[in-house]
């Protein structure tokens, strides 16, 4: 669901080159934002639905669903790549979206170099983990498990070997949350930078909520890396970390509903 | 083609190629492939039971070569989309880097050339089990990613306001 709202997001900022009158684009979009919910609830269903009422041996309806869903989302996307296309090729809609403003300020270029390099220190670390973690996890697995099976055959204990079983699929859940954490916060930085001219804040709370929102992404990926080795503190802080990303999406928020609330308070633009 | 035509096409198609990857995956691979994996392990501990230790280690084994596989094939499913999310949004923000149409049409071609072969090459794994070819495919596409990300940074980083 998350990557679907990053890639609505990102749709979104494309609109004013994609040549088509707004009801070809409405619908477009119509047809994204509902594969993009179904396709989420489709996958939640598999386990409560399983393959009840099913005519298929090992497919059931919620994953016909959630496959559905993704059909839809493929539909948008190559139509958002036709609208592109007409673009390029000199076709333009009369009542084509506002260009965003050309803004070079210290936010913006602080948010696009800070995600860029959050996203760079993302694919790092995944180059890190698949290189060298990846196919220890694999072999140490194999291992657990086989000696799991001789222990439990000759009638010994296996609880030590349940441990560490479980220890290994916690290090492979927090190295994994650790790579996609830091990256999608980056993606996130670099979507917030496109919204600063709309942020109607003093340069000091506007700088203060983009120092924030940098230091919170680095912060909770980093700790959650380290709550393997420092137990529920490294927990802790890493919850810190989402809650500062948190407060300074909510410090944008404000300023985005006080940018509104100044175009309303123009004469003649309250609606 | 300029640039950012090139990581916003680029981009698209790379979405829906990896969205497509992935509803014939489901369609056609995932169910059976969990549930060999279920039954693989649930052998394994039926036949150690059993007494049946080489039966049970072979039901391992099996276990863990379709979890090879299916690990792979979901990564690669996921990073071909969360590649193309980057290649669309520096389509949309490569132009305000520090730096001449040529040099971002390099970081453009380096970017999708990787964003394209290392998921690509994390497939065939799947085929050629560890064989240094994949391997090697999969290591020259993170680069490409990693060092097209570097010079972007950069260039975001020499930006003048």
């Amino acid at each position: 669901m998350i990557a679907a709202g990053y890639l609505a997001l990102m749709l979104a900022l494309l609109q004013s080159y994609v040549a088509f009158n707004s009801k070809i684009r409405r619908i477009v979009a119509q047809v994204f934002i509902a594969g993009g919910l179904l396709l989420p609830v489709g996958i939640f269903l598999i386990h409560y639905v399983g393959l009840a009422y099913s005519p298929f041996k090992v497919i059931g309806w919620a994953s016909v669903l959630a496959d559905s869903a993704g059909a839809l989302l493929i539909a948008a996307l190559l139509g958002e790549a036709w609208g592109l296309w007409r673009y390029y090729r000199g076709k333009r809609a009369d009542d084509a979206e506002l260009l965003l403003p050309l803004d070079t300020s210290w936010e913006r270029r602080t948010l696009l170099a800070g995600g860029t390099v959050l996203i760079l220190l993302g694919f790092l670390y995944g180059a890190w983990y698949a290189g060298i973690d990846l196919y220890e996890h694999e072999a140490r697995e194999k291992t657990i498990l086989g000696v799991m099976l001789k222990t439990s055959a000759g009638g010994g204990d296996a609880a030590q070997l349940v441990g560490d079983y479980g220890k290994l699929q916690a290090e492979k859940a927090v190295d994994i949350a650790a790579h996609s954490h830091v990256i999608e916060f980056g993606l996130l930085a670099i979507l917030l930078s496109f919204i600063q001219p709309f942020v109607f804040l003093g340069s000091r709370w506007k700088r203060f909520w983009v120092k924030l929102l940098l230091a919170g992404s680095i912060i909770l990926p980093v700790f959650v890396r380290l709550e393997m080795r420092l137990g529920l503190i490294a927990g802790g802080i890493a919850d810190i970390g989402g809650l500062m990303v948190l407060i300074a999406l909510v410090g944008m928020l404000v300023g985005v509903v006080g940018y509104t609330g100044s175009l309303d308070a123009q004469p003649g633009r309250a609606r | 083609m300029s640039a950012n035509k090139l990581l916003i096409f680029g981009g698209l198609m790379l979405a829906a190629f990896g969205m497509l990857y992935g509803l014939h995956y489901a369609i056609f691979v995932e169910h059976q492939t969990l549930d060999r994996m279920g039954g693989s392990l649930a052998l394994a501990f039926q036949d150690a039971t059993e007494r049946d230790l080489p039966a049970a280690q072979l039901a391992i084994d099996d276990y863990a070569e379709t979890k090879y596989d299916y690990v792979r094939q979901v990564d690669a499913h996921s990073h071909w989309i969360g590649l193309a999310m980057v290649m669309i949004i520096f389509g949309a923000v490569l132009e305000q880097t520090a730096f001449s149409e040529r040099t971002r049409s390099i970081i453009a071609i380096a970017l999708t050339l990787g964003s394209f072969s290392f998921p690509g090459a994390v497939i065939l794994q799947t085929w050629t089990h560890g064989s240094p070819f994949s391997l090697a495919l999969a290591a020259v596409g993170s680069a490409l990613v990693i060092g097209a990300m570097l010079a972007a940074a950069v260039g975001f980083a020499l930006q003048r306001s």
